[in-house]
């Protein structure tokens, strides 16, 4: 059975240039993603997991060309969007939207929800008087608030409405792909069950296909069709996520997901505890880029870099041990 | 047993539009040394500020601490002068937050930090506060402490902040720790090893741990005991083994089930409907009523109170018989 591919990006690469001296001349780059080739079949949801800085948000913004490919392609149904200009760009914009972690940041304070919600449709001129409004206000149903929240102002929501206010104002253009940005992690326990949730029901409403980005493996786990690990701007282990949990292959993977705090005691675990720091992308390590911190490195490890692999079941990984 | 800090009958407020504002309602909060005692609630629940009135960094106005005793070596910390709390703060009993990066000085070296809590609290020499600050970053873990101790905040990330942060505050030995979500801003790998760190430094030390945090993956893998607190209360309390195996209050349900875990699959998490109600808008009776699935008249009308479930096991919940029912 083939699945439909929305999204296709090929060896996607962002770098951003760091500038010293008087004359600003660019001294190096930040390899925030270094060569990243992923597939988003319709309707279903990857899963991007990764510490602070191994460039999981740079992926996702490129993605979406809301910041500009240093080279590769991204093709988005059988479109290459890769060098489109502004212009061109427009009606692809309403097909693929993103939600941001921080829903107190990402609201225009100065704004009514319904002028915040509607915005998209004023610019792509869509719908308009009473069509419009009602449009908004089943919107707002839809994600779980109350109409009277349209002539209201962010700051008068908490956390988790706000973020609904956010997920509303990217479903107002009807996309077909939505990144989610740590979209839960800034919420209480207790809501992040209620927001996620909220995705869940809206993909199948919707048919929507997600790449939803998270430090927290838990969340990603629960949500996601396959989950790709990311480690320093690359793609280090990508697999159907029920097999990634139960066969972890790279050591990175492993190390991860042992580190999650699971909510029972009587569980022991051992617990392998990473030594130093993620290094920096700017000068990544010769051969494979966690060979400093990997338990069982070897020698090869420092100076040939693995090339991901398929390992059978539809899981990639790219070490040389496996 | 044996407890180095209890909190007792705390009740604080601070004024909001002229009006005066309870967030903690009367908890009480017993920490035995040498244990780790978990705090767990949502934002709002009032844990964050009973942390700081131990501390007594309650900023006064806009709160106050209306009643209530803090026991700590047999005296109340209450009727402390701020002349004598500051010989305790730092020194006997000592705190670290949230955020690691915003809570260092950035224009002094992480060395000169953690000398500066040595200077006022010890009497050392230069030379002895020098290898004193070395002992204390080797101690928390990191690497090339000599090159590090000459580094600014600003060198360092998150992890290594933390560190810092904790060495500073085990410069004068604590007997208590007061740790404020230590690793919410942190990534798991780095969580695991500063819990890690945490749970070490109590076994060597002896010293007790008061550590507050949203995340019950993270009370359960290192707390002894725990408080689950909502809008203000303290709802439900017992050992960490016997609140996981058997919570009796519906909100300690509630969170259980929040949480996905790393085994089931893609479906509808049970989350707890509706929102924490705000401190000016509390409603009569149990706070929980407008979110709980058990809740009936009596919820609306009469506050529960901490009632004994088990060994060492209490819960505020009217329905405490019938919460087994909802865990399906």
């Amino acid at each position: 059975m083939s699945v439909k591919e929305l999204i296709k990006i090929e060896k996607l690469k962002k770098y951003f240039p760091i500038k010293s001296g008087i004359i600003s001349r660019v001294s190096n780059y930040v390899k925030a993603v270094d060569g990243i080739d992923l597939s988003i079949p319709e309707g279903q949801t990857i899963g991007l997991v990764g510490e602070s800085g191994c460039g999981k948000t740079t992926l996702g913004k490129t993605i979406l060309k809301l910041l500009e490919p240093t080279s590769g392609e991204i093709i988005f149904e059988n479109n290459n969007i890769t060098h489109l200009s502004a212009s061109k760009m427009r009606p692809f914009r309403r097909e693929m939207q993103i939600v941001f972690q921080d829903p107190y940041g990402s609201l225009n304070p100065r704004m009514k929800v319904e002028s915040i919600v509607s915005e998209g449709l004023v610019i792509h001129n869509i719908l308009s008087g009473k069509d419009r409004k009602d449009f908004i206000r089943e919107l707002m149903r839809t994600v779980g608030l109350r109409e009277d929240a349209l002539s209201r102002y962010p700051h008068e929501f908490s956390g988790g409405q706000r973020q609904r206010i956010a997920i509303a104002r990217a479903l107002a253009l009807k996309p077909k792909f939505i990144v989610c940005d740590e979209p839960i992690s800034a919420l209480d326990v207790s809501v992040q069950a209620q927001i996620i949730n909220l995705f869940i029901e809206l993909q199948e409403k919707f048919k929507l296909t997600y790449l939803f980005i998270s430090h927290d493996l838990r969340v990603v786990r629960h949500i996601s069709d396959k989950v790709a690990v990311m480690y320093l701007g690359k793609i280090v282990e990508i697999s159907p996520s029920k097999e990634l949990y139960k066969n972890p292959l790279h050591p990175y993977t492993q190390i991860l997901i042992s580190c999650v705090p699971i909510a029972d005691p009587s569980r022991k675990r051992v617990k392998t505890v990473l030594k130093g720091d993620v290094p920096s992308p700017i000068n990544p390590p010769f051969g494979c880029s966690f060979h400093p911190r990997c338990p069982i490195a070897v020698e090869k490890c420092k100076t040939v870099e693995p090339e991901l692999r398929d390992v059978g079941s539809d899981h990639l990984v790219s070490c040389h041990l496996v | 047993m044996d407890n180095v800090l209890e909190i007792k009958d705390l009740r604080i407020s601070f004024a909001s539009d002229g009006k005066r504002v309870e967030v903690v309602g009367g908890i009480s909060i017993n920490v035995p040394k040498g244990k780790i005692i978990g705090v767990v609630g949502e934002s709002g629940c009032g844990k964050t500020v009973t942390a700081l009135s131990v501390m007594r960094l309650i900023p006064e106005p806009p709160g106050k601490i209306d009643s209530g005793e803090i026991i700590f070596d047999g005296a109340d910390l209450l009727h402390y002068s701020d002349r004598d709390m500051r010989s305790i703060r730092g020194n006997r009993i000592s705190m670290i937050f949230q955020e690691p990066i915003s809570s260092l000085n950035p224009v002094f070296t992480v060395g000169n930090q953690i000398e500066e809590a040595l200077s006022t609290h010890l009497n050392l020499s230069k030379q002895e506060r020098k290898e004193r600050v070395l002992e204390l970053l080797t101690l928390v873990g990191i690497p090339a402490p000599q090159r590090r101790m000459h580094n600014y905040p600003h060198e360092m990330s998150g992890g290594m902040s933390q560190r810092v942060m904790i060495a500073m505050a085990l410069a004068c030995n604590p007997e208590v720790l007061i740790a404020d979500e230590p690793t919410t801003a942190l990534d798991v790998t780095i969580q695991a090893g500063i819990l890690e760190l945490i749970n070490d430094l109590r076994v060597k030390m002896g010293m007790a741990v008061l550590l507050i945090t949203h995340d019950l993956g993270i009370i359960a893998e290192v707390a002894d005991e725990v408080y689950v607190m909502y809008a203000g209360k303290v709802v439900e309390h017992g050992y960490t083994a016997d609140i996981f195996r058997e919570p009796h209050h519906p909100y300690t349900v509630g969170l259980l089930n929040s949480v996905p875990g790393l085994q089931e699959n893609k479906e509808m998490l049970n989350a707890i409907p509706g929102v924490v109600p705000s401190p000016d808008n509390f409603p009569d009776g149990c706070r929980f009523q407008d979110r709980c699935p058990l809740v009936i008249d009596k919820c609306r009308t009469d506050e529960p109170l901490l009632e004994q479930v088990g060994n060492a096991h209490t819960a505020a919940c009217w329905r405490r018989a019938e919460v087994k029912k909802i865990e399906n």
